[in-house]
């Protein structure tokens, strides 16, 4: 018996890192899963990786008429969505200096208004009692060199997850945040530009955690099966954080 | 019923009642030993342990004064010897005071501040000894903790933030050798310390967003998942169990 049994998910930012992780864990605990990516080849390659329960649909969060298509295939097929992790969303380093107005609306666009509409046009799908997840990260909560803009998208974030909570309080809809810290996952090893880089940045950071290592994308994805699952049942509006400590202490 | 925390050892301290209780009976549903301390309910601690029992796994019911450092002390070093090993701590007991500043006495502080606080850390300290790479450590702390919905409740919360400042200290020491330390704050839930049909229940739903108090049981499964190998990557953290309080 699964945690998720008969209930229907959609990952966006499915087809790789914590997105895919988490939507290989969904199909464990026994979801049906729908996964959203921008680069075909990828997304369904990790419909394959995935191998059952799963549906793949091509889009960009940050492209509302993708949305609509997503929202539309899901509808067709399934008729509902019971889980909502609105994962996809990225950034990049730049010195505070070199922050360009592409660079903003880029990284606002994919995190910000992406999640937004994301949540906003799935909830004609989205029974009374659901869960909604969005991916946050400790970014939101510290202060990294060269990083504002995506940290100030992850603190956006938390603090749709606090408003949505009171807006669909009357469905019974519950909004959390899962926060990773330092996680292995392709959106990490893009930060640096050659092995050298690389290896620096993963020593910082494991000498940053408490735990003393970065972590896996399956230990986010677990974090969120709890809190898509029942086993939540009385959690809402919280940031769950998955960081090693590293933000906490 | 699932195993994954078959082959742990858990002590859940004043595990004869309400949330204890409930999270005492959901780790044995994983699989775990447990053993509950309590103070003044034996027949109830009995009943929790012959529950218990019937999940196939070993149980076991200490009574011990958490307003003793030494009892406390005594109770964890005989449950790792009782059961060869402590893999999980759960610091559950505590006492609860509702009284406007200045209508308490020193004493009655004093005791608060003894079982809430001082009775958590003698448990860690001697836990400390036992606890294995894996180990896990999870205090309930209190929303209040982190913020004052209602007054009269400044002492009660004093020793909440303590726990809270407690469990980040611990979660940077404990780090190194494997082990988390978290904090589960419960909001207003179902208990006879707080029933969902006394006097303050009114004034408390309406600050919950899911409309309702909580149930023991949705503590104890938000604390089983951070007792479990799912959480490993999770230390240091607040978890609020609170139906949106604070959102």
């Amino acid at each position: 018996m699964g945690k998720l049994d008969g209930k229907v998910a959609v990952v966006t930012g499915g087809n790789s890192g914590i997105g895919l992780a988490t939507a290989k864990r969904f199909v464990d605990e026994g979801a049906y899963v729908f996964i959203t990516g921008r680069r075909q080849a990828e997304l369904e390659a990790a419909a394959r990786e995935i191998g059952r329960n799963v549906t793949a649909v091509r889009g960009d969060v940050a492209n509302l008429d993708d949305l609509d298509r997503l929202f539309a295939t899901v509808k067709d097929v399934k008729g509902r969505v019971d889980v909502l992790f609105a994962n996809a969303g990225g950034g990049e380093l730049v010195p505070f200096g070199s922050v360009t107005e592409e660079h903003f609306d880029k990284t606002f666009n994919s995190n910000v208004k992406g999640t937004l509409f994301t949540v906003q046009k799935a909830l004609p799908l989205v029974p009374d009692g659901a869960a909604v997840i969005l991916n946050g990260s400790i970014a939101g909560s510290k202060g990294m060199a060269a990083f504002s803009v995506y940290n100030a998208t992850k603190a956006a974030l938390r603090s749709f997850a606090r408003s949505w909570t009171v807006d669909l309080k009357e469905r019974k809809i519950r909004v959390n945040v899962v926060s990773p810290g330092p996680i292995e996952t392709p959106g990490l090893t893009g930060l640096a530009s050659n092995d050298e880089e690389l290896a620096q940045i993963r020593a910082g950071l494991t000498a940053s955690v408490p735990l003393g290592r970065i972590g896996t994308p399956d230990e986010i994805a677990k974090a969120v099966v709890f809190l898509a699952s029942d086993d939540s049942s009385f959690v809402a509006g919280v940031e769950l954080f998955v960081d090693g400590g590293m933000a906490q202490i | 019923m699932g195993n994954s925390l078959t082959g742990k050892v858990a002590l859940v301290t004043g595990g004869s009642r309400g949330i204890g209780a409930a999270i005492a009976k959901a780790l044995a549903a994983e699989g775990a030993d447990v053993a509950i301390s309590y103070v003044s309910s034996p027949d109830k601690a009995q009943e929790v342990v012959t529950e218990i029992e019937t999940k196939g796994v070993r149980a076991a019911a200490f009574k011990a004064d958490q307003a003793d450092v030494a009892a406390v002390d005594s109770l964890v070093r005989e449950v790792a010897k009782k059961f060869d090993r402590l893999d999980i701590l759960i610091n559950n007991a505590g006492v609860f005071l509702a009284a406007p500043t200045g209508a308490s006495d020193a004493a009655t502080l004093d005791r608060l501040f003894a079982v809430n606080v001082s009775a958590v850390a003698a448990a860690v300290k001697a836990a400390s000894d036992y606890l294995p790479e894996g180990g896990r450590l999870i205090n309930i702390g209190s929303i209040v903790g982190s913020g004052a919905m209602v007054g009269g409740l400044a002492d009660y919360a004093a020793t909440k933030g303590a726990v809270a400042a407690y469990t980040r200290g611990w979660a940077r020491e404990f780090g190194p050798r494997g082990i988390t330390v978290n904090n589960v704050q419960p909001g207003p839930i179902d208990t006879d310390m707080n029933p969902a049909s006394g006097d303050f229940a009114p004034t408390f739903t309406k600050y919950v967003a899911l409309g309702r108090y909580g149930k023991p049981e949705e503590v104890a499964a938000a604390v089983t998942f951070l007792a479990s190998p799912a959480a490993s990557f999770i230390t240091g953290a607040t978890l609020d169990v609170d139906g949106g309080v604070r959102a």
